[in-house]
C-alpha cells in the first residue's frame, strides 16, 4: 500500500518563497488582500517560517516550510463532527470540503496551526480567474481547507501509470512546491517503498518530526544538520 | 419560614393570586425594550449569513472567539435553575419553593440562546443539519467520536429535559389560570398548557412521582452537559486546554454563574413584582451562603489549574500562562480573580452581605468574571500556539458585539414575557409547604368560607332536583 | 327517570381537608363506593389524610424502561453506525469506548426523562388522545374552587335519592347537584 509521504532538508531551503507561489497557484488558493492578511487571513497552505538566531549584528536566520503534516495519528481528524476530514488509505488526512460546516475545531486542535479557513467566498477576478486549475474545486466560503499533497497530481499520476499498465514508479508525482524548489529541498513519494527517495532521505540521521513528542507521526519529515531548536517565543 | 404562615396562609395566599391578576406594565415595557435587541441580535446574524463568517473578528490562529465565549457562558447560566432547583427538591429544602420556578425558567431560556451559538459560529450554517444522525440521501453520517456531536446529545437531552421539568410543575398553576381567567383567548391558551388537569389525587400522585423522578434524573444531565462543553476544549491538544480538571471546573464555573443570574433575577422579581412576602431574606441568605460556596469552589480550581501548569514547566503550556498572568492577559485575568474571589467572599461571609440588593450586586460581578474566565479560556490558549510563527492576536467586531448584546436581549424578553403569561412563583408548590408548615392545628378557616346554603342547579345530562 | 338510574352528580367545595373527610367518611358508611369519590385539591394530600385508597403509579418502571430504551437506542446509534460508515479519523478505533458511553450517557438520560414525562401525564389523563371527556375528571363549574385554593369533593353514579342526602349532609360553601 502506498503512503504518501515528504521530506524537506532544511539545510538546502533558502527561504525563497517558490513553494509558496507554486502552491498557491496550483491549488486555487484565494488571494486574500493586504487588509484580510494583516488580520491573520491569509490563506497560504505553505508557509516558510522564520526564525532569528544570535544578536544582531551577528544573526542567523532559519527557515522551515511547514504545511500540512499529513499525521497518521491526526488530532484533526476526530474533532470534526461530520467526517470532513478523515484519513484516507494512502496515509493522506483528507479534506472533504462539501462536507465541511465550518466549526473550525480541526484547526484549533492543528499542533502546526496549518489549516487555513475561507472567512469569505473566494474571488477570482479577471484575469485570475483565468489561470485556476481546472483539477482543483475552488472552495466556498465557510470551509477549511489545507495542504492536500496536491491529490490531484497524484491522482493524475495513477491514472497515468494505469493506462501505461504500470505501478506508480518513484518520481511520477511530483507536487507543486517540490517541483518549483530552486534548491531541491523537498522529496516526496511513497514512505512504504524502501528504495524511493523520500524514504532514503527519511532514515538519515539528520531526519526528525516537527514536534515529535506529540506523536501525531507525521508524514513529513524534516532535516537538519543542526540541532533544531524550537523558540520559545 | 419565616413569616408565621400559620397565621396568615389564607392571606398569602390571597396576595399570591392577587399578584398573578395585577396588571404589570413595567413587564410590558420591559418585554418591548428587550425586543428591539432581539432585532440587533437578528440584523446582526442575518448579516453574517450573508456576508460570511468573515464579518468577524476570528483569524488564523484564533479560530474561535466571542460565540463561542458566550456560548460557554449561557450554557453556564442555564445551570442556575434546573441543576439548583433538583438539588433543593432532591434534598426537599423548604425554602426552594418560591425559588424552583424562576430558577428553571433561566435555565430554558439560557440554554435556548446558548445552544444558538454554536450555529451561529459556525462556517456554513445552512447546513448545519450535518451534524444531526437521520438517514438521509447524501450518505452523511455525524462523527460520534467528536466532542461536538456529544455536545449535540447532552445539550438535546438537557434542553428537553429542561423544559420537561420546567413545564411538568406548571401543569397545575396553568390550570389556576385556566380556571381563574374569564372565557376567552386567555383561558382557551391556559387550558391548552393545562392539558386538562384537575388536581384529582392520581393526577397529583403521577406527578409527584414525576417530579421526583426528573429532579434525580436532571442532576447528572446537567453535570455531564457542562463536562461536555469542558471537553470541546479539554479534548485537544492545545496547549492551555489540555487539562483533566477542566470537567469539574467548568460544572463549578456553571454553577457559579448560575447562581449569579438567578441571586440577580430574584432581587428583580422580588422588587419589580413586590414578592417580599415570598422571596423572603431567607431565601436570599441560604442562596447567599451557597454562592459564597461556590466561589470558593471555583477559587480552589482555579489555583489548582494553575498552579499545575506552573510547576509542570511545560515550555507550551508556560507560555499560555505567561500571558494570562503577566502578559497580554493579565488585566483581564486579575479582574476575573477580583470580582469571582475577593469581591464575593469579603461580602457574602456577612450576614448583612446575603441580602437582596449586595447579593445581587455581587452577581453582576461574578457575571462579569465568569464570562472573562470563558474569554481566558478560549482566546490566551488559541493566540499562543505552539508554533511561534503563528501567534496571533483577536478583536471582536461590531457584529459579534451586537449578536452578543442581541442575546441579552433575547433572554430578558423570553423571561418577561415569561413572567408576564405565568406565576413566577409556583402557586401550589407554596400552597404544599403552607400546608406542611400549619399542618395540624390549621385555623386558615374565614368567615367567608362558613357553610353556605346549597345551590343547587341542573347539570346537563342529569335529571336532578 | 328512574330513581334507580346512576347518573347524578353531586359537588361541594370545602375550606378544610378535615370537612372534606367527614363527609367522605359519612358517605362511605352510608354505602357509596370509595370509587365513586373524587376530591379535587390545590396542593397533593398528604397520603392517609382521607379515608379512600392511595393512587397507584407506575411512573418509575415506565422511567426504568424509558432508561433502558434510550440507553439502547443511543448505544446502536453510536456504535452500530460507526462500523456501518467506517472513516478512521485521528487514529482512533472505529468504535471507541468513550464515545460511545458518552452518548449512551446521554441517550439513558433522554430516554428516562422523556417516558417518566408521558407516564406522568397517561396517568393523570393528560394526553390530548386520552383526554377525558365525560363524568370522571371532566370540567366542573366549580373548578375555579380549587384554582382560589379551597377542595372541590365529587359523588360520581349516584341514585337520585342518594344524591339528595348527600347533598343534604355535606353543608359544604357550595354544592351542585347534577
Amino acid at each position: 500500500m502506498t503512503r504518501w509521504g515528504m521530506a524537506i532538508d532544511l539545510d538546502r531551503c533558502t527561504g525563497c518563497e517558490a513553494c509558496v507561489v507554486a502552491c498557491a497557484a496550483e491549488n486555487n488558493i484565494q488571494t486574500v488582500g493586504e487588509e484580510q492578511a494583516r488580520e491573520g487571513r491569509a490563506m497560504h497552505w505553505l508557509r516558510i517560517e522564520r526564525y532569528y538566531e544570535g544578536e544582531f549584528p551577528n544573526v542567523r536566520t532559519r527557515f522551515m516550510p511547514v504545511l500540512c503534516q499529513q499525521c497518521g495519528a491526526a488530532p484533526c481528524e476526530p474533532v470534526c463532527p461530520v467526517y470532513a476530514t478523515y484519513r484516507n488509505p494512502e496515509g493522506l488526512n483528507a479534506m472533504v470540503y462539501s462536507r465541511c460546516i465550518g466549526t473550525r475545531f480541526c484547526a484549533n486542535n492543528c499542533p502546526y496551526t496549518v489549516r487555513v479557513f475561507n472567512w469569505f467566498d473566494a474571488e477570482f477576478p479577471a484575469p485570475l480567474d483565468s489561470q485556476l486549475n481546472p483539477d482543483v474545486s475552488v472552495r466556498p466560503g465557510g470551509v477549511m481547507e489545507k495542504c492536500t499533497f496536491c491529490v490531484q497530481r497524484i491522482q493524475a499520476g495513477k491514472d497515468e501509470a494505469a493506462q501505461e499498465d504500470r505501478a506508480v514508479a518513484d518520481g511520477d508525482v511530483k507536487t507543486a512546491c517540490q517541483q518549483s524548489c530552486p534548491t531541491k529541498a523537498i522529496a516526496f513519494g511513497d514512505l512504504d517503498d524502501p528504495d524511493s527517495e523520500v524514504s532514503r532521505w527519511a532514515e538519515s540521521p539528520r531526519a526528525f518530526s516537527l514536534l515529535g513528542d506529540l506523536d501525531t507521526r507525521p508524514g513529513v519529515v524534516y532535516l537538519s544538520g543542526s540541532e533544531w531548536r524550537e523558540p520559545a517565543e | 419560614m419565616t413569616d408565621r404562615p400559620q397565621a396568615s396562609t389564607k392571606a398569602l395566599d390571597g396576595e399570591l393570586l392577587g399578584r398573578l391578576d395585577r396588571r404589570r406594565p413595567g413587564l410590558f415595557v420591559g418585554s418591548l425594550a428587550s425586543g428591539a435587541l432581539v432585532l440587533v441580535f437578528l440584523y446582526c446574524w442575518g448579516y453574517q449569513i450573508a456576508n460570511g463568517i468573515g464579518v468577524t473578528g476570528i483569524n488564523r490562529p484564533v479560530f474561535w472567539g466571542f460565540y463561542i465565549i458566550n456560548f460557554v457562558f449561557w450554557i453556564g447560566i442555564s445551570h442556575a435553575g434546573t441543576l439548583i432547583s433538583a438539588i433543593l427538591r432532591v434534598t426537599k429544602a423548604e425554602w426552594r419553593r418560591p425559588v424552583t420556578r424562576s430558577a428553571e425558567a433561566i435555565t430554558l431560556f439560557a440554554l435556548a440562546i446558548g445552544g444558538l451559538f454554536p450555529l451561529i459560529h459556525l462556517g456554513r450554517v445552512t447546513i448545519f443539519y450535518y451534524m444531526i444522525p437521520y438517514p438521509n440521501s447524501r450518505m452523511l453520517w455525524p462523527n460520534f467520536r467528536s466532542p461536538l456531536v456529544w455536545d449535540i446529545a447532552a445539550i438535546t437531552t438537557y434542553i428537553i429535559g429542561s423544559a420537561l421539568y420546567l413545564f411538568l410543575p406548571l401543569i397545575p398553576d396553568a390550570a389556576v389560570m385556566r380556571d381563574r381567567a374569564a372565557a376567552g383567548l386567555k383561558k382557551r391558551f391556559y387550558a391548552v398548557l393545562a392539558l386538562g388537569w384537575r388536581g384529582t389525587a392520581q393526577q397529583w400522585h403521577s406527578l409527584e412521582w414525576g417530579i421526583r423522578i426528573l429532579a434525580v434524573a436532571i442532576i447528572p444531565v446537567a453535570v455531564s452537559v457542562h463536562t461536555i462543553v469542558s471537553w470541546d476544549f479539554a479534548m485537544t491538544q492545545t496547549p492551555g486546554w489540555k487539562s483533566t480538571i477542566f470537567g469539574p471546573y467548568f460544572v463549578v464555573g456553571a454553577i457559579f454563574s448560575g447562581i449569579a443570574v438567578l441571586m440577580i433575577a430574584m432581587a428583580l422579581l422580588r422588587r419589580g413584582l413586590a414578592l417580599e412576602r415570598f422571596l423572603t431574606d431567607r431565601v436570599f441568605n441560604n442562596l447567599g451562603l451557597l454562592f459564597v460556596t461556590m466561589s470558593l469552589v471555583w477559587g480552589y480550581f482555579t489555583f489548582a489549574e494553575h498552579l499545575t501548569v506552573w510547576y509542570s514547566g511545560d515550555l507550551f503550556e508556560k507560555n499560555v500562562h505567561h500571558v494570562l498572568l503577566h502578559g497580554d492577559f493579565a488585566v483581564p485575568f486579575w479582574t476575573m480573580i477580583v470580582v469571582n474571589l475577593v469581591i464575593p467572599v469579603a461580602v457574602l461571609s456577612f450576614a448583612r452581605g446575603r441580602r437582596p440588593l449586595p447579593t445581587a450586586l455581587v452577581g453582576c460581578g461574578v457575571l462579569v468574571g465568569m464570562w472573562l474566565e470563558r474569554f481566558l479560556i478560549v482566546v490566551p490558549a488559541l493566540s499562543t500556539p505552539r508554533l511561534a510563527y503563528s501567534i496571533g492576536d483577536y478583536l471582536p467586531s461590531w457584529v459579534e458585539l451586537g449578536i452578543m448584546i442581541g442575546a441579552v436581549g433575547v433572554f430578558a424578553c423570553l423571561y418577561f414575557t415569561f413572567t408576564q403569561l405565568l406565576p413566577i412563583v409556583s402557586v401550589w408548590e407554596m400552597r404544599e409547604g403552607w400546608r406542611h408548615a400549619g399542618s395540624g392545628g390549621e385555623s386558615g378557616r374565614t368567615s367567608e368560607a362558613a357553610p353556605a346554603s346549597p345551590a343547587a342547579s341542573p347539570a346537563p345530562g342529569g335529571g336532578a332536583a | 327517570m328512574s330513581a334507580a338510574t346512576r347518573d347524578h352528580l353531586v359537588e361541594a367545595v370545602f375550606e378544610r381537608v378535615e370537612d372534606v373527610r367527614a363527609v367522605v367518611e359519612a358517605a362511605l358508611e352510608s354505602g357509596v363506593a370509595a370509587s365513586q369519590v373524587e376530591v379535587r385539591s390545590p396542593a397533593p394530600l398528604e397520603v392517609g389524610e382521607l379515608p379512600l385508597p392511595k393512587p397507584k403509579s407506575r411512573v418509575l418502571l415506565f422511567a426504568l424502561a424509558g432508561a433502558v430504551l434510550g440507553g439502547l437506542t443511543a448505544f446502536g446509534l453510536a456504535a452500530g453506525t460507526a462500523l456501518a460508515y467506517p472513516l478512521p479519523t485521528g487514529g482512533m478505533s472505529i468504535v471507541a469506548g468513550p464515545p460511545v458511553g458518552v452518548v449512551t450517557y446521554e441517550g439513558t438520560a433522554l430516554g428516562l426523562i422523556v417516558m417518566t414525562v408521558l407516564r406522568v401525564l397517561w396517568e393523570g389523563g393528560l394526553l390530548p388522545g386520552r383526554a377525558i371527556r365525560s363524568g370522571r375528571g371532566r370540567a366542573s363549574e366549580l373548578d375555579h374552587h380549587v384554582a382560589n385554593g379551597r377542595l372541590l369533593l365529587r359523588f360520581h353514579d349516584l341514585t337520585e335519592k342518594r344524591a339528595v342526602r348527600l347533598r343534604d349532609w355535606s353543608r359544604a360553601s357550595a354544592v351542585e347537584v347534577g
